[in-house]
């Protein structure tokens, strides 16, 4: 424990002391605030337009509406910076060097694994915390549902939980931080994309053999990690999704502290 | 200190560290001599448990490596030969981090990293970042980061290796300064410089130890002749005959510009030489006695260990015949 707190500061620290850690929240808070204002400015010209005929509107169309489509927007923008944070985590201590250091001393693989998942986590949270202000406007001015905001806020925490669990595994593969990176981006857009192909496969199922083609289908979306998103952001808590982000991010760490462990015997 | 019981290591087909036991006691400071590629660092990261041995036993300030990793870990200092450091620290809280990694308690550790920075000569430089030091500062942080905790061994893999003659100098007094009653193994592979620090020394080649004792003994042992180097200014013809005669000289040579004497061991040939040179007016420009170099240490040990092993074959091809 004691070596996990010691390198989740080393980590923590290095976010923070150098360029890496601005210029990702800079990023994230800018294409977020983009999509706020797109969403804002689509839900003022609607609810004007329609005025009284809102509660015919096919959806519910609440100022809640608008931060759940604004979250949809924030897990595809984590899913595209998440690589740059998990890129160097383990690659960077292989290349210069330092797992050797850190190999040699009475700290085990776990801590090291730990303190490293942690760090990012870390990082992951201030972004997500960083743009609470954007409900918070909209609850000034409106009124929205809190709980669903907050249910949503701890959905993108544990789908970026699963997202670093599997790049920190990727990290540990390599020397390279840019192969960790596109590795790790292309892992995670596969499985982004998992759910699209369920329905192609449900679809050409139904012709050959439709007695499998439903439970294809919902396999295939099951293990999407995106799929297991939408429930939170409509404020539905499901031990289902819950138990899918822990079990793949402890996963993800268990591959990275097994790679890790088996770099000693090559 | 230190044992280890005919460790070996293969990568694949490759037998890295073939059968390599040898012992260090406390306050022995021990070289590890060889080639690039012999199994030095192997050895080392065996020892250090960094890696684990195919085959074999490690004992390491008490603890065995394989069983108990921890306690071996926690008692010493290591340098690899790439030192390790985070160039976006600075060297202070870089040392801080080493120091509790290796699990100093808060409150002994702005003394311990106090203490490195002085015993290193790091004073000057410990407010900037590690990746902004030169070589020789950043092989200093090295040493600093493995003896930080005040470890019973000291494990420093071509702690020489990439600086300029001056730091090496440097170097080689701040290790003899912190050997202290620790036990210290450095590799090398230039022979002058384990003869200046080491009392002990092991010659590895291709991961086999072809010799392991004191180095005055391995060098005696193979010091079969004097050999004198003489340069004259007045290059006479019959000085090959004259020196000749001269009690104890077997041969003399001619090497371009130079004359080569082999002489009995101990028996004041170079003395002699220099005093026959001056009473004729030859002119002497230099005499010198030629050390032995690693190469001809090196060559001799290899050479006597794969005939030895010839020999042993052919001993047993005609037990095998009689049979």
């Amino acid at each position: 424990m004691r070596g996990t707190w010691a390198i989740w500061k080393r980590e923590a620290r290095f976010y923070f002391s150098n360029p890496t850690a601005y210029v990702l929240i800079a990023v994230f808070l800018v294409l977020a605030d983009l999509a706020f204002l797109f969403m804002f400015n689509y839900y003022t010209v609607q609810s004007a337009q329609f005025g009284r005929f809102m509660s015919e509107m096919p959806y519910d169309f609440t100022p809640n509406w608008i931060i759940e489509v604004l979250f949809d927007f924030l897990g595809t923008v984590i899913l595209i910076t998440l690589p740059f944070v998990t890129m160097r985590l383990l690659a960077e201590e292989r290349h210069t060097g330092t797992d050797e250091l850190l190999l040699t001393t009475p700290v085990s693989i776990t801590d090291i694994v730990l303190g490293k998942y942690l760090a990012a986590l870390t990082l992951l949270a201030v972004m997500l915390a960083l743009s609470i202000y954007m409900p918070i406007l909209l609850d000034r001015y409106s009124e929205i549902a809190w709980k669903p905001v907050l249910i949503g806020y701890l959905g993108l925490f544990l789908m970026g939980a699963a997202f670093i669990s599997l790049g920190l595994f990727i990290s540990s593969l390599t020397e390279s931080q840019v192969i960790a990176g596109l590795a790790t981006f292309g892992l995670l857009l596969g499985v982004w994309l998992i759910s699209g192909m369920g329905d192609i496969a449900g679809r050409i199922l139904d012709y050959l053999t439709p007695s499998i083609s439903a439970a294809v289908e919902e396999g295939l979306k099951f293990m999407s990690l995106n799929d297991h998103l939408s429930p939170f952001l409509k404020g539905v808590l499901d031990t289902r999704d819950l138990l899918f982000y822990l079990t793949t991010a402890f996963f993800g760490i268990f591959l990275a502290h097994r790679s890790v462990e088996s770099t000693r015997w090559r | 200190m230190i044992e280890a019981e005919s460790l070996s290591k293969r990568y694949g087909h490759l037998m890295a560290v073939e059968d390599v036991s040898f012992k260090a006691e406390r306050g022995d400071v021990l070289g590890f001599l060889g080639p690039n590629g012999a199994g030095k660092t192997t050895t080392m990261r065996i020892l250090t448990g960094f890696m684990p041995a195919t085959d074999g036993r490690a004992v390491v300030a008490g603890y065995d490596v394989f069983e108990r990793p921890r306690e071996v870990k926690r008692r010493i200092g290591y340098l690899p030969e790439r030192p390790p450091l985070y160039k976006d620290m600075v060297v202070r809280k870089f040392l801080e981090f080493v120091a509790e990694l290796k699990g100093l308690d808060r409150s002994q550790r702005s003394a311990s990293v106090a203490k490195a920075i002085d015993s290193c000569g790091l004073e000057e430089v410990a407010d900037r970042l590690a990746g902004h030091l030169s070589k020789g500062f950043q092989q200093r942080l090295g040493i600093a980061q493995a003896v930080v905790h005040d470890p019973e061994v000291l494990i420093l893999d071509e702690p020489t290796i990439g600086l300029d003659p001056r730091q090496i100098v440097e170097m080689r007094d701040m290790i003899r300064s912190l050997a202290g009653d620790r036990t210290v193994i450095l590799s090398s592979h230039i022979l002058a410089e384990i003869s200046q620090i080491c009392s002990r020394v092991v010659i590895i080649h291709r991961g086999k130890i072809v010799a392991h004792d004191s180095i005055d003994v391995l060098r005696k042992s193979i010091q079969s002749a004097e050999r004198v180097k003489l340069r004259v200014r007045n290059d006479d013809p019959s000085l090959a005959e004259a020196l000749k005669v001269l009690p104890g000289v077997k041969s003399v040579t001619k090497e371009g510009e130079e004359w080569l004497i082999e002489a009995e061991p101990d028996s004041g040939a170079a003395e002699a030489v220099a005093k026959m040179v001056l009473d004729k007016g030859w002119g002497l420009e230099e005499v010198a006695r030629v050390q032995l170099s690693l190469e001809d240490v090196f060559l001799h040990l290899v050479d006597k260990a794969e005939a030895g092993s010839a020999k042993a074959i052919a001993a047993e091809k005609p037990a095998e015949e009689g049979q």
